[in-house]
């Protein structure tokens, strides 16, 4: 027991696939923090439609945010959102890797906590993946601070708990869905596009045929329990992370939940065999046009 | 001994680590999964301000275990001094183009998922909305929030509408300061 935990948390292992998870949570932070900036003072201000009062009596622990602290912060809004824009930046390149993932998780904390109410799995997920990625070696491969001669073979702890937190994202929804009657007769799906607020484009509402609406619901269902339990086994790993990725590929072509879907493959990238991804990228390497010999150039 | 301090750093940083990998798994089962056992409420309780406080918390429901089937439309009516009335409505991602749905998607979450059922909230939104309609010789004075949903029957139903007053709500002077 005792050498299988070790062997599973601290063998090392390639930081590359930890490395693309990192690229893609950077690049959201700034989506997210640039998506924050149009509506911040209506979200975060105490002028906004959320009150600080509320937030806190509606939450059922006490929260611990800087807007609590210094009373109204709209000043601090701004600054705070354009600090979060670079740090997933230089998250992104790896550059102060570490730090830079620990400025994005300690911004989103202030954020959530002052306004619960406005949170996607997106959010919830950004913020546990940048408290991981603190602690991590994500800057070992594919960044500026792997200049620094670290080795890329590192104890891969922090992935696996990012892998574990993922396999019970699916685990979670996939039992809270079963809890549920129209993902049981196979009419979920069939609400879901029949509302306007969902729909990634505006048309009209679309009532799903009953047998369409039953095959997307249950094939939800069946690849959600995939991706938290078969994930796990090498045979199953290609077809599971296939199906998961057309999974999140049409949810986010259909519907509008735009940053859970680039959060969720990014996750899926903890699965990836770092030495396909590397005979992947010789293979596109290979394929480049090569420079046009000298008779040519004439 | 420089050697034995080594060691001694390295046992405490391996110590530290499994702690903290059990807290968070913990942490993730016990918020992620919608599992019952016993004691799990005592448990939960227990360990929910640590988990807050640490980022931990978490829930996966994303149209579950009830998808919505309500397409709400949320709309205040301002009375003002005088007695003169004006209807504003509060965005609504449905109505948007594609690029604003995206940047603008925190106002679903907040209006499907909260404002219907708290009051709280629901205040807050009348005392913004105050403020907002506010201007010269304008001083509001009532304002009532409305909630018309577009219902999604059972399928081959179609939908039909439903609409109520979800408060009566009068500004004090500081409301709209």
């Amino acid at each position: 027991m005792r050498r299988a935990w070790n062997r599973f948390f601290f063998e090392p292992a390639d930081t590359l696939p930890l490395a693309l998870c990192r690229i893609v949570n950077g690049a959201v932070a700034i989506v997210c923090a640039a998506m924050m900036f149009p509506d911040r003072f209506i979200w975060f201000s105490d002028r906004g439609l959320v009150s600080p009062q509320t937030a806190v009596e509606m939450t059922d622990v006490p929260v611990t945010s800087i807007f609590h602290w210094i009373g109204d912060a709209e000043w601090l809004i701004t600054p705070l959102l354009v600090l979060m824009m670079i740090a997933g930046f230089t998250l992104m390149i790896g550059f102060l890797t570490r730090t830079s993932a620990a400025i994005v998780f300690l911004i989103l904390m202030a954020l959530h906590h002052r306004t619960p109410m406005v949170l996607s799995g997106a959010d919830m997920l950004l913020r546990i993946n940048a408290l991981l990625l603190a602690f991590s070696h994500a800057g070992a491969s594919l960044s500026l601070d792997s200049r620094r001669a670290r080795s890329p073979m590192q104890p891969p702890w922090v992935q696996r708990l990012m892998q574990i937190q993922l396999a019970i994202v699916y685990a979670g929804t996939m039992i809270w869905k079963l809890h549920g009657r129209p993902w049981i007769d196979g009419t979920a799906v069939y609400y879901v596009m029949s509302i306007g607020e969902f729909q990634r484009w505006q048309h009209p509402v679309i009532f799903l045929p009953v047998v369409v609406s039953k095959i997307l619901t249950w094939s939800t269902l069946v690849i959600e329990g995939a991706a938290a339990t078969l994930i796990w086994f090498e045979p199953c790993l290609k077809p599971v992370m296939i199906a998961a990725l057309l999974l999140h590929a049409s949810m986010g072509i259909v519907l509008n939940i735009p940053m859970f879907q680039w959060m969720m493959i990014g996750s899926l990238l903890l699965f990836i065999e770092p030495e396909e991804v590397r005979r992947g990228w010789l293979r596109v390497r290979a394929r480049r046009p090569r420079a046009l010999p000298d008779t040519a150039r004439t | 001994m420089p050697h034995d301090r080594e060691f001694i750093l390295t046992v405490m940083r391996r110590l530290l680590t499994n702690t903290f990998i059990v807290f968070a798994v913990a942490s993730m089962l016990l918020n992620g999964i919608p599992l019952n056992f016993p004691g799990k409420v005592r448990v939960l309780r227990m360990a929910r301000p640590i988990v807050v406080a640490a980022g931990f918390w978490q829930t996966w429901q994303m149209f579950a275990p009830l998808p919505d089937r309500r397409d709400p439309t949320f709309a205040a009516q301002v009375t003002f001094r005088g007695g003169s009335q004006s209807i504003f409505f509060l965005p609504r991602v449905g109505t948007m183009s594609p690029f604003q749905r995206i940047v603008h998607e925190r106002y679903r979450k907040y209006e499907d998922d909260w404002l219907r059922n708290s009051p709280l909230l629901q205040a807050d939104a009348a005392r913004f909305i105050a403020r907002a309609a506010e201007g010269p010789g304008r001083i509001p004075e009532d304002v009532r929030l409305i909630e018309t949903d577009v219902v999604t029957d059972l399928p081959g139903h179609g939908r039909h509408l439903e609409r109520g007053v979800l408060l009566d709500y009068h500004v004090r002077p500081q409301d709209i300061e």
